[in-house]
């Protein structure tokens, strides 16, 4: 508002200063008190208008200088201010997604060795609690039957073995007999040497028409006596046979009893390591139960957190929506600073906009609220007015 | 063989999670980044099923299940809106267009593998 409309208060001033004279010399007395009264009336009148309307001024120029520095802050605002504010809230959305991109597909990778690792369990756990056919238990059960078809195969072995040492055993009974008869044998010897010495008497006896029998009685004799060196041979061969047998059969017995112990000893050391396999791979079994238990929790919350991840497109759908109203607010900043009228129907518009503009239940309900909080939508272009009121 | 789904949505990271979750059910997913990319991508892929989110950039859902019914390849493939929108009238709006089923984000992944196995094509 320029100077010359303020002057304007003044000649009201003047002017009524000058009515109010005129009536009081009219009505009244003209004379030199009234005159008096009538021109200090126009002189107090002249005066009060002239600082009215110099305080009017000086407070409109204050007023419009305030506006001038709200407009270059307004100007800031349009041209620094939000393109700033919009750069750095579109840099933490693309930051965010990034991040959260690369989140997910780690975390995919994680999920899928994961399951990998639950499915390779899982088979494990099927091989050692007999769920498949060549399962380490069903394993372990024919490893039992095969070591103790083994042991088995050992015993018989050694029961054959005491059957052929009872056979030699009882070769001791004939190799007996066979030493009676050696001395069967050395006895007839001697009979027939002694029949054969009576027979060379009676042929002696008997003088030279025997001569022929002497030489049959000698020949007797000699057979006789190579008898008895073969029923003496034989009786040492025996005796020989017999310390043979009670040899072996002694190394036999010692061998089988050696034998049995070994058995014995494979047996329990069968099955001390069945034993021992039995446990690990029933422990194995357990441990496989609660990694398969235990998958299903884990599935569980990998879907939690597939749930969670969703967070940024929410969060990512806010800040563009963010975004695109600051936007909006810069062209309604700038429609402001060209034109001083229409503000607050600019802002409702631009309010009215960004309330269409909402995807999310959380966006229109941080919206009502707000709007809700600070009264209604007028009242935000209200402060503006309000401000102007109180400053002058 | 792995029936195939298309994940239409401008989200990266929701993209990347729906994908996990079908992948992991032992789907085949190809993903598009908006309506007007998916066009682009549906001849020559047999789709049984086309999950959609609504807001998005150069094409939104809503035009994209439109232009979809229109093309006699694709009449009757199945579509599941995918948003964060649960306005009625949106919901109302992705029926008319012929979307098959609304699902508010965020989804779970059992609740939309159920939908899936519940609307494919076989």
């Amino acid at each position: 508002m320029r100077k010359e409309n303020y002057t304007l208060y003044w000649w009201i001033a003047v002017a009524l200063s000058l009515v109010l004279t005129f009536v009081l010399l009219t009505t009244g007395d003209f004379n030199l008190v009234n005159a008096v009264a009538g021109t200090f009336l126009m002189g107090i009148s002249a005066v009060s208008g002239w600082w009215a309307s110099h305080r009017h001024f000086t407070r409109m120029n204050a007023v419009a200088a305030r506006h001038r520095v709200n407009s270059m802050g307004l100007e800031q605002v349009h041209h620094q201010a939000i393109p700033i504010l919009s750069g750095q809230i579109e840099s933490a959305r693309v930051q965010t997604e990034d991040a959260i991109v690369a989140l997910a597909t780690r975390f995919s990778g994680i999920a899928n060795k994961l399951e990998s690792a639950v499915e390779a369990s899982q088979n494990a756990a099927g091989e050692l609690t007999g769920g498949a056919q060549g399962s380490v238990l069903t394993m372990l059960d024919q490893s039992r039957v095969e070591l103790m078809t083994v042991t088995d195969t050992l015993k018989s072995v050694q029961q054959s073995r005491d059957a052929m040492l009872t056979d030699i055993l009882g070769l001791m009974k004939y190799t007996s007999e066979m030493r009676d008869m050696a001395a069967d044998v050395a006895a007839i010897a001697l009979q027939i040497k002694l029949l054969a010495l009576n027979a060379a008497v009676e042929a002696a006896r008997a003088g030279v028409s025997a001569k022929g029998f002497t030489v049959v009685a000698d020949e007797v004799r000699k057979l006789s006596a190579l008898s008895n060196d073969a029923g003496k041979k034989m009786a040492d061969k025996v005796g020989a046979i017999n310390a043979a047998i009670s040899t072996v059969s002694g190394a036999a017995k010692r061998s089988a009893e050696q034998d049995a112990q070994s058995v014995l000893q494979c047996e329990a050391a069968i099955q001390n390591v069945l034993s021992r396999f039995h446990d690990s791979t029933s422990r194995l079994s357990d441990s496989a139960d609660i990694l398969r238990r235990e998958s299903g929790g884990i599935r569980d919350e990998v879907s939690d957190v597939l749930v969670s991840l969703q967070f940024q497109d929410r969060v990512s759908q806010i800040l563009s929506h963010v975004r695109v109203s600051l936007e909006d607010l810069r062209m309604c900043v700038a429609q402001q600073l060209h034109q001083d009228q229409g503000a607050p129907e600019d802002i409702q518009k631009w309010l009215d906009k960004m309330a269409q503009s909402y995807s999310t239940e959380e966006q229109r309900r941080v919206h009502s609220e707000v709007q809700r909080n600070s009264g209604s939508s007028s009242d935000v272009v209200y402060f503006g007015e309000a401000a102007w009121q109180k400053q002058s | 063989m792995a029936k195939t789904i298309m994940i239409v949505d401008d989200s990266d990271s929701l993209r990347q999670v729906v994908n996990i979750a079908l992948s992991s059910a032992g789907y085949h997913v190809i993903e598009a980044c908006d309506g007007v990319d998916a066009l682009g991508k549906l001849d020559g892929n047999k789709i049984q099923l086309i999950i959609c989110d609504v807001n998005m950039p150069n094409m939104d859902g809503i035009t994209f299940v439109k232009a979809l019914k229109q093309l006699p390849a694709h009449k009757f493939t199945p579509v599941i809106m995918l948003t964060t929108d649960g306005h009625e009238a949106k919901k109302q709006e992705g029926q008319v267009a012929g979307a098959k089923a609304w699902v508010v984000k965020p989804f779970k992944p059992a609740q939309m593998l159920a939908a899936v196995s519940k609307l494919i094509l076989p």
